[in-house]
């Protein structure tokens, strides 16, 4: 091999691939998506919350801004001031009864975000009224002391982290069920406590309450906005400042770069390499000496190098209109820089593969499009069957599964590294069934990364393989 | 002196068809010296072979059976191509390049250093008459200019042997008065071209020797001279129609 030959091709094969890239205005339109995204960063404000990172113990104990108006609403109730906020079961039709308690059971077994708390309350709940500390259960959980609910969360989240398969009570089941459904579910909206429907006045005065009784109580209240456009849409803020920067962060990495930005980078150069390996653009090339693997290479590389910088331009933008803006300076966030680029790079490969194999775009574009969903598909599969073992898989289906697992890249693996790095579980739910797998210590990221990358390497190994041995 | 370029019972055959099971036998056994020094044609009908020859002298393209060498070194030494120019009928460059970028690029990749390219690169550009178009992609040039480029790009490595796969194509009188002039330089020089090509004015003008390939094998071989008389008649006529005379009987 003739390595110094080799590396010229490469280096001269990148320099074609960026201004090719220029030239097909793919820089443009990436370049366009940045400074849109970055001044939307640049405008948000998180005001009212503290910027001081709260810990994990305090950030369960605090109160959503929900909360607290449910918490006045339930003050108001006992002034009569509003009549009783609890949810009228009494009205449920036994069929519908069932259907709750089902639809509970199968919040309670998901790993959500939300429902894992709502487990985690109801749960905590149960054990007390088992304790004798509490002696009944409300239906409306917000009736209760904020003491109480405090002491049933952190009970039951600790419960939970002992022992994964801890069932709920019917009863329990059966509120959150109600809860699952009411936003869904025409029969259960009507049981729903519609505070929109309260006046404004009554509203004010919920949060008036609220605060004041979260105050006597000692339970600090998350407070604050999140806002874009320098205060043209405001939200209310979730849960922290940093939460709340990080969660944006989420949105950026996962939305814009990995599922926007990757399929549109994936799409737009599909068709740099069929082009270039039509016989009439590459005979001329092919004819000088330099290896044919390294021309390839050396393209695929160009074009895996353009969507870095584009990539590491678009995470620095980001982060630095979002810390300039709110003070939350994420280091974590740029993790999001070389999981993109290895997301893209495993999925070029393949890319690569079709081009040589075929010389056709359209196979190019739709072919790694495809395999992306098989992918995807693959990884999932696998999670599912790993999380749910009683479900009905064969033998012969969970080797397959095992095998293709490990063959196949798994981006879905991928998106979980990113979600644990920037500490994501607390504001974005996850896949459940990968949340399951890691609970059970059965997910190895470092392993799932390096097979991905092996499975690019021998992808275009191959394309490097068959491309030296097509005739031109 | 070795040939520039040899052919020793070379064999091609390309599988076709559905799952490659039909086989098309391109070139049959061909043995043929391309002597060093000389204007060398290659002609022949179309589909003759004459383009899987050239493809296989430029490593585009294994040989089924037989030996090629290159500037007398075998096909695998690659680096024998970085003294070969090599000028495509109809090939596409990369619209998005200048005539400069693309002449540095296809260099570059040769193994042109910068140095030597930054001084050959406008020399080329004003000889082929594209000196006033260095500014722009080459996206807005016409096929006669894109033939130009294709011509200092093959000359950019200042190669030892020059193949032109129909070099006129599109050419106006100037750019084949352009062509002519480069190739008798060659010769000069004391290096050789490969001519591929049907225009038989230029055959005629330009070339020291030819071989006609039909069917896939070399069915003459020898002056351009020969061609021009009756072999029984030994009366004078045209090119065409010994060429003519030499298609039918390989066809035969």
């Amino acid at each position: 091999m003739n390595l110094p030959a080799a590396i010229r091709t490469v280096r001269w094969m990148v320099w074609d691939t960026f201004r090719q890239a220029v030239a097909s205005r793919l820089l443009w339109v990436t370049s366009a998506v940045t400074v849109v995204c970055a001044l939307v960063c640049f405008s948000v404000q998180v005001s009212g919350d503290e910027q001081r990172f709260m810990t994990e113990e305090e950030v369960r104990a605090a109160l959503k801004p929900e909360d607290v108006r449910r918490l006045g609403l339930e003050v108001l109730g006992r002034k009569e001031v509003i009549g009783g906020v609890p949810y009228d079961t009494d009205a449920l039709t036994l069929k519908q009864r069932a259907k709750a308690i089902e639809a509970g059971r199968k919040e309670a077994q998901s790993s959500e975000w939300k429902s894992r708390n709502r487990y985690a309350l109801l749960l905590g709940l149960e054990t007390l009224v088992e304790q004798k500390k509490v002696t009944t259960v409300p239906l409306d959980i917000t009736l209760l002391p904020v003491d109480a609910r405090k002491d049933a969360f952190l009970l039951g989240m600790r419960k939970l982290d002992e022992t994964k398969n801890a069932g709920l009570s019917d009863t329990l089941l059966l509120q959150l069920g109600i809860e699952t459904l009411r936003d869904d579910e025409a029969d259960f909206a009507a049981l729903q406590v519609d505070d929109k429907k309260l006046t404004p006045e009554i509203r004010d005065m919920a949060l008036v309450e609220g605060l004041d009784r979260a105050r006597k109580d000692g339970v600090r209240v998350i407070s604050g906005d999140v806002s874009f456009g320098w205060g043209t849409l405001t939200t209310k803020l979730g849960r922290n400042r940093e939460d709340a920067v990080r969660h944006l962060q989420v949105w950026l990495a996962t939305l814009v770069g990995e599922a926007a930005g990757i399929l549109l980078a994936l799409l737009w150069t599909a068709g740099f390499l069929p082009g270039f390996l039509e016989p009439h653009a590459a005979t001329v090339l092919l004819a000088k000496p330099a290896p044919r693997w390294a021309i390839l290479w050396g393209k695929y590389v160009g074009v895996v190098l353009f969507v870095g910088i584009v990539a590491f331009a678009f995470i620095g933008a980001t982060w630095v209109g979002l810390g300039t803006s709110t003070g939350v300076w994420s280091g974590a966030y740029w993790l999001a820089v070389p999981l993109l680029v290895l997301n893209f790079a495993i999925f070029y490969a393949v890319s690569a593969f079709l081009a040589v194999w075929t010389r056709n775009g359209v196979v190019c574009a739709f072919g790694t499009l495809l395999f992306w969903i098989v992918c995807w598909a693959m990884n999932f599969a696998h999670h599912k069957a790993i999380a749910n073992p009683m479900d009905a898989y064969g033998p012969g289906a969970l080797m397959l599964l095992d095998v293709g697992y490990w063959v196949l890249p798994k981006p879905l693996d991928m998106s979980a590294v990113f979600f644990d790095a920037i500490r994501a579980e607390g504001f974005a739910g996850k896949v459940p069934e990968l949340q399951k797998v890691q609970d059970a210590g059965k997910f190895q990221p470092e392993l799932s990364i390096a097979a991905s990358l092996a499975f690019a390497a021998g992808v275009l190994g191959l394309a490097g393989y068959e491309f030296k041995m097509t005739d031109y | 002196m070795t040939a520039a370029a040899a052919f020793a019972d070379v064999r091609k055959v390309y599988p076709t068809g559905l799952f490659g099971r039909t086989r098309v036998e391109a070139v049959r056994g061909i043995t043929l010296d391309i002597p060093r020094g000389s204007v060398f044609g290659l002609l022949g009908p179309n589909r003759a072979g004459k383009t899987t020859l050239v493809k296989m002298l430029l490593g585009l393209t294994r040989p089924t059976a037989g030996a090629v060498t290159r500037l007398g070194e075998p096909l695998k030494d690659r680096s024998t191509l970085g003294r070969v120019g090599y000028m495509h009928e109809n090939h596409a460059f990369p619209r998005y390049l200048s005539a400069p970028d693309l002449l540095r690029f296809y260099g570059g990749v040769g193994g042109i250093d910068a140095a030597t390219l930054n001084e050959r690169v406008p020399k080329l550009l004003d000889r082929v008459g594209l000196a006033d178009r260095t500014r722009e992609p080459i996206v807005g040039f016409s096929k006669g200019m894109t033939q130009r480029l294709g011509l200092a790009q093959a000359l950019v490595n200042d190669p030892d042997l020059l193949v032109l796969d129909e070099p006129t194509e599109g050419l106006d009188l100037f750019g084949k008065q352009l062509l002519r002039d480069v190739v008798r330089e060659f010769r000069t020089a004391g290096k050789t071209v490969l001519l591929v090509t049907h225009a038989l004015a230029e055959v005629e003008e330009l070339c020291d020797a030819l071989a006609v390939v039909v069917q896939g094998k070399v069915a003459y071989r020898g002056k351009v001279a020969e061609l021009l008389s009756d072999p029984k008649s030994k009366k004078p006529r045209s090119l065409e129609a010994g060429l003519r005379d030499v298609y039918q009987k390989g066809a035969e």
